[in-house]
Formats: structure tokens, sequence, C-alpha cells
């Protein structure tokens, strides 16, 4: 019974209350305003809201660092306000206003931040945005001329570099954040990722970034005002054309074009080539409005039928008018094949010559049956009143190479397409780059 | 676990590590060292500051398949901040930390074997050996910036993993809660060097007064702690 005094007595005693975290507000040592500071225990930096002047926040003593000497800008994502990105809740934090060394090309940047999630940056170029996250990693630095590296399994392209400098700064900040701060910036693209290299005096930073589509910016702060235009391709927008969509492309048609050539190899070499009918004829120069019927033939299954004619012609043109007709004496198909032959000796003596004396038509998937072609013919013999010769073939399955053209020129077209849209969109993203292998 | 009435308020402090050496008591502050089977109180200690951290002493989370608790904290502070450093023991009686600093976490133990003598030789060599330690400690913050300058960037061989110099601070201790392996009152100063690997490994040299401590972890993501019982956060529910 001894030992439960302690218990006993301690059972008395309550915890204290530990009280909920909640942001750290303050009075502006110079005009007195209210500041609260969202991310307390993180940010070391504020900036008064009232009166623009830095404070210091790191302890309590909030020292003046400097006093403003331009008015509180408003921005397009307020401070303090709230938005679900990549499915977190975000609270606007901090603005940058940020430029190249000549301070002609700006951009924006917000310091995103969620008390469980740390920070984020939310970059906003030209219509482009861009969320980022420092990168606690020890990256390798590229070396080279290339410039290029992996990084995760991705193939990241140096983009850009230079000096950026801080131009205005809004909010509350977890690093000393200097007006007129410069830093020097490599920038790595694989869209829609980039990796972003920032040294200053004080460290260097990795940070990786992915594409963020404006209306996702929109919808995630309930943006009323205008969003800024998107101007060109952002240097890690993605978009349908990607290199690896492409190499995709080409891969499946490189597996279509093997796989047709295999199926039109194995149908050349299982084709019969047989000839179901053959015959010549000679029409009279009154043949001109006279129809010529073939015997009747056999086709003893379904199969391609090819018709070839040939004629002996010198300096003429022949037209056969085909028509193939079944045992019901209904058409099945038809083919009109012009043949034509010239030939000479120019002046310099050198002989030329034109024109095909043969000609042949595939009529595919012709049904088993009787059948006869009947032949309607015109040539300029008849009008020089002299008579005309030709040959007529018929075979069945054939192999037939022009389909297998036709087929891919088919294939072709969509990776060729897809080959300048890429083309076309890399050479927009890149006119825009220190790097740029296409100027 | 051991239990102990605080020396001063009569409360009941419970010791739920047996390394745990020094406690703040929840319920009066006082700071409590334990000399044996004995307690005793140092002082009181001053409230902590006040921050967002959704930890809390009792937070549980998950490091490498093992839930751990969190049973103290010591409040660092530096020039430009502070960051927290969670004590915690996991459900094998492993004792670790959790550092959060700048919206980061990394989970990382005491490495048992200390600094490897390479790394030892290299940082001596910045710290330009033959100076006594302690001066390490007084020197003004513009010698932690020249040290800065130079340690930044440079590479430390550490338990067959290459690391890469990302931080050196001249820190000191704010305050203290809970339960801590070492005697933590407000002013107990350290030298610590940051370090990160290339796949996220989070390295930490502490040159402490009493001894140079090397810790081994990771850096994890929020969601990858799997954090329960965290602390109430006002416009965050």
């Amino acid at each position: 019974m001894a030992d439960l005094s302690g218990a006993a007595r301690s059972g008395d005693f309550q915890p204290p209350v530990r009280p909920a975290g909640k942001p750290k507000t303050f009075s502006c040592p110079n005009c007195g305003g209210s500041v609260t500071v969202k991310a307390a225990g993180h940010s070391i930096s504020a900036v008064c809201g009232y009166c623009s002047s830095m404070i210091d926040v790191a302890n309590e003593n909030f020292r003046i660092l400097s006093v403003a000497n331009e008015r509180t800008r408003t921005t397009l994502l307020t401070i303090g306000s709230k938005g679900r990105l990549a499915g977190i809740m975000w609270e606007v934090a901090g603005y940058m206003e940020k430029s190249d060394e000549t301070g002609v090309y700006r951009w924006d940047e917000y310091l995103l931040y969620n008390p469980y999630q740390g920070f984020r940056f939310l970059v906003q170029s030209k219509g482009h945005w861009s969320l980022f996250k420092v990168l606690k990693k020890s990256v390798a630095q590229p070396s080279g001329f290339s410039g290029a590296f992996k990084f995760e399994g991705r193939k990241y392209e140096r983009f850009q570099k230079g000096v950026t400098k801080v131009l205005y700064v809004k909010g509350e900040f977890y690093w000393r954040v200097r007006k007129d701060e410069e830093s020097y910036v490599i920038d790595y693209v694989a869209p829609p990722y980039m990796l972003s290299v920032a040294k200053n005096d004080e460290e260097i930073n990795t940070a990786l970034g992915e594409y963020i589509e404006p209306k996702a910016v929109e919808k995630a702060f309930v943006l009323t005002t205008r969003m800024p235009e998107r101007i060109g391709v952002g240097p890690n927008q993605p978009g349908r054309y990607h290199s690896e969509y492409v190499a995709r492309v080409w891969y499946t048609f490189a597996v279509a074009f093997i796989l047709a050539a295999f199926i039109q190899i194995m149908s050349a070499l299982t084709a019969h080539n047989a000839v179901i009918f053959e015959s010549s004829y000679e029409i009279d120069a009154a043949g001109k409005n006279q129809t010529v019927s073939t015997e009747s033939f056999y086709l003893p299954r379904q199969s391609n039928v090819e018709i070839s004619s040939y004629a002996k012609l010198d300096n003429e043109w022949l037209e056969l008018d085909l028509a193939l007709i079944d045992g019901k004496d209904d058409t099945v198909k038809e083919s009109k094949q012009a043949l034509e032959f010239y030939s000479g000796m120019d002046y310099d003596g050198y002989y030329w010559k034109e024109g095909d004396s043969d000609k042949d038509s595939v009529f595919s998937a012709v049904p088993e049956g009787d059948y006869r072609l009947l032949i309607d013919t015109d040539s300029g013999a008849y009008y020089k009143r002299q008579p005309v010769t030709f040959h007529i073939q018929i075979k069945r399955n054939v192999s037939n190479w022009s389909n297998y053209g036709f087929t891919l020129l088919l294939l072709i077209l969509y990776p060729a397409f897809v080959t300048f849209r890429h083309t076309q969109i890399e050479s927009a993203r890149w006119s825009e780059s220190d790097f740029s292998n296409l100027n | 676990m051991k239990k102990f009435n605080c020396p001063s308020c009569g409360a009941e402090v419970i010791f739920q590590s047996n390394v745990s050496v020094y406690a703040v008591c929840a319920f009066c502050s006082s700071m409590i060292v334990r000399r044996d089977i004995a307690v005793e109180s140092i002082g009181t200690m001053a409230a902590l500051p006040e921050d967002m951290s959704p930890v809390q002493t009792g937070t549980e989370g998950s490091y490498q398949g093992a839930r751990f608790t969190v049973i103290g904290r010591m409040k660092i502070g530096w020039t430009d901040g502070v960051w927290n450093e969670w004590y915690t023991v996991n459900e094998n009686g492993g004792r670790g930390w959790l550092v959060e600093a700048q919206g980061f976490y990394a989970v990382c133990f005491e490495h048992e074997d200390g600094l490897p003598p390479e790394a030892k030789k290299t940082i001596d060599k910045f710290l330009q050996s033959g100076k006594t330690k302690d001066e390490n400690f007084n020197r003004k913050e513009s010698w932690v910036g020249n040290l800065r300058d130079e340690m930044l960037g440079s590479y430390l061989f550490l338990d067959r993993l290459k690391y890469k110099i990302a931080d050196v601070k001249s820190a000191v201790c704010i305050g203290s809660e809970g339960e801590l392996p070492f005697i933590a009152p407000k002013g107990r100063k350290t030298l610590t060097i940051d370090l990160l690997g290339h796949q996220g490994e989070f390295a930490s040299v502490e040159i402490a007064q009493d001894k140079t401590r090397l810790y081994l972890g990771r850096y994890l993501e929020w969601k990858e702690l799997r954090m329960q019982n965290t602390r109430p956060l006002e416009g965050w529910t």
C-alpha cells in the first residue's frame, strides 16, 4: 500500500493543457500594424502588410531590417489565400518578383506553406506555371559540353543559366530574403519536370519542379483576376508530341512494318499465280463499236484476280474497258486500262520512248464461279483504219505489291506527322533557351 | 520504463527509455537529472518559443517498418532561425531523432562507432586542428561563416557512403521538454555539420563540448512518416 502513495499523488495532477499550434501575431515595430507569421518556427523574415517594412522574426525581438520605399503591391495570388495543388492544401506565405540580370525578363515566385508538408515554390513565367520542391539530395552536377544528365531515370537537358535578382518581396520567408539579392541559376528540363540549381553566397539549392496547367492554379486558388496569357512553349511544358511519344509511335510503326512485310512475303510465297484464262484478239478498224467477250473461265475458289493486257504498239494507243461478268450476267468488277507506246529519234540522234504497252488490274476477293470478261476497245489505229492486236491473261491468287505499298504509305503518315509536330514544338521551346541546338 | 517523482512538485515523471538521463517535468518545468536511482532538479526550463510544428511528445510515426514514439525535444537556434530535434524511442527499444527543420523531416540515429577516422581528419583540418575544441563554440559568427564557405560542397565518407556537406552551423539549445539522453539546458552549444547523400540520406556531425557525435539516417516525406497523435494546428484541421 505504501507503494501507492506516489501513484496516487500523481493521479491528482492533471498534465497542463497543451495549446494547439497557431500562427504568431505581433505589432509591426515600424507602424504598429498587426503582422501574422503563418509558418511560426520556420519564418525568419516577414514583410509588414501595412507599411512593407522588412522585420526580423527569428526571435521575439522583431527588429526592423529595412523600411520599405515601395507601396504594397497586389499579387495575383493573395498572401494568406489557400488552394489545393496536387492533392495538398497550400497557404500562400510569401511572394517574390524576380528578374534576370538585366531586369527586363521578370517572373513571379510564390512561397507556399503547409505545416505538415513544409514549403513549395509556385513559379509563374510567361503564363507558364510550375510547382517546385527543394531537394534534400546531393545531385551530381553534369559536366562536359552536352550539359545533359540523368536524374531519377529521366534525362535532363540544360535549358538556361544566369543571374537572378529579387526585385520585390511580400509576406514571410524561412530565410533572410533581401531585395536585390542575386543567385546564379542553371535550369535543366525534362518536360514536365525542371531541375533548378541555384547558388548564392551561402548555399547550393536544387529544386525539382513540375509543370502545372494554368487552369489548375486558377481553380485551386479560386482566382477571379485574369490569368497571364501563356506565351510560347514553356521550358518544361509537356505536350502530346514529346520525345517518348514520338519514339513510341516509330516503334509501333516498325512493328507494323515488319508485320506487314511478313504478311506480304508470306502471301507472295503462297500465291498460286495460276493462269485461268489466256487469249489473243485481233480487232479490225470496225471494232470500235464492238464488244469482245472472252470465253467463260472458272475461278475454283474465292481469291483475287489479275487481268493483264499486252499489245504490240508502234506509236499508238489502245484503251480497254474491262468488265468481269459472272454466270448471272451481272457485272462484278470493272476496270479501264490505257496502253500506249511512242518512240522516235531526236535531232541529235538520241532514241527515246515513252508509255507502257502492258497493263494490269487486280480485282480483290472475287467469289468462286464462272466468269467472262467483256472488253470494249478504242484505239488511234481505228482512225487510221488499221486493226489492233492485244493479248489478255487472267491469273488468280496473285501477290499484290501495290496494296502493300499503299499500306506502308498509310502506316507512315502518322509517325511523319508526329515527328513534324514534335520538331515544331521543340524548336519553339528551345528558341528561348541559352543552349539551343536549333539556332 | 522507470517512474520517479519530480523532486520539485512531486508529480510522476516517467523515463520511458533507460538511457534517458534528463527530463523536463511536464507539470512544473523542472529540469530533472537522473543519477542511478535518484533524481535531482537542476533548475527550471523556460517556456519554449511557439511554433507550428505538427509534432508533440506522444506523437507516433513509422521508420523502416518500426513504430516510434516521440518522448522529448530540443529546440535549437542559430543565427538564421530555429529547428526541432525530437527524441524518439521505437517499439524495439531503438532510440533515435526526428529532425524537423524548414519543413523537412529526417529520421536519424547516433552511429555507435562514432566519426570514422578519415572523416574526423578531414573535419579537423577544416577546424584548424591544434586549437582547443572549446574555442569552436565561442568563436564569432564570422568564423562559422568562413568555415561554412570552406566546407560546403566537400565530401565525407561515412559508413561506406559518400555524403556532401550541405550546411555548417553554430547551434545553441534554446529549450527542451520531455526526456533526453543527455542534459540539454538552455545554452548548450554545438557545431553541427549537416550532410546529404545521393538517395536522400541524411548525416549530421554534432560537435558538442563533451563529445563529437555522428548521426545517420534519411530524409522522409510527411506521408511516409505515417504520423499519429499529431498536435492540433489552428486553421489546419
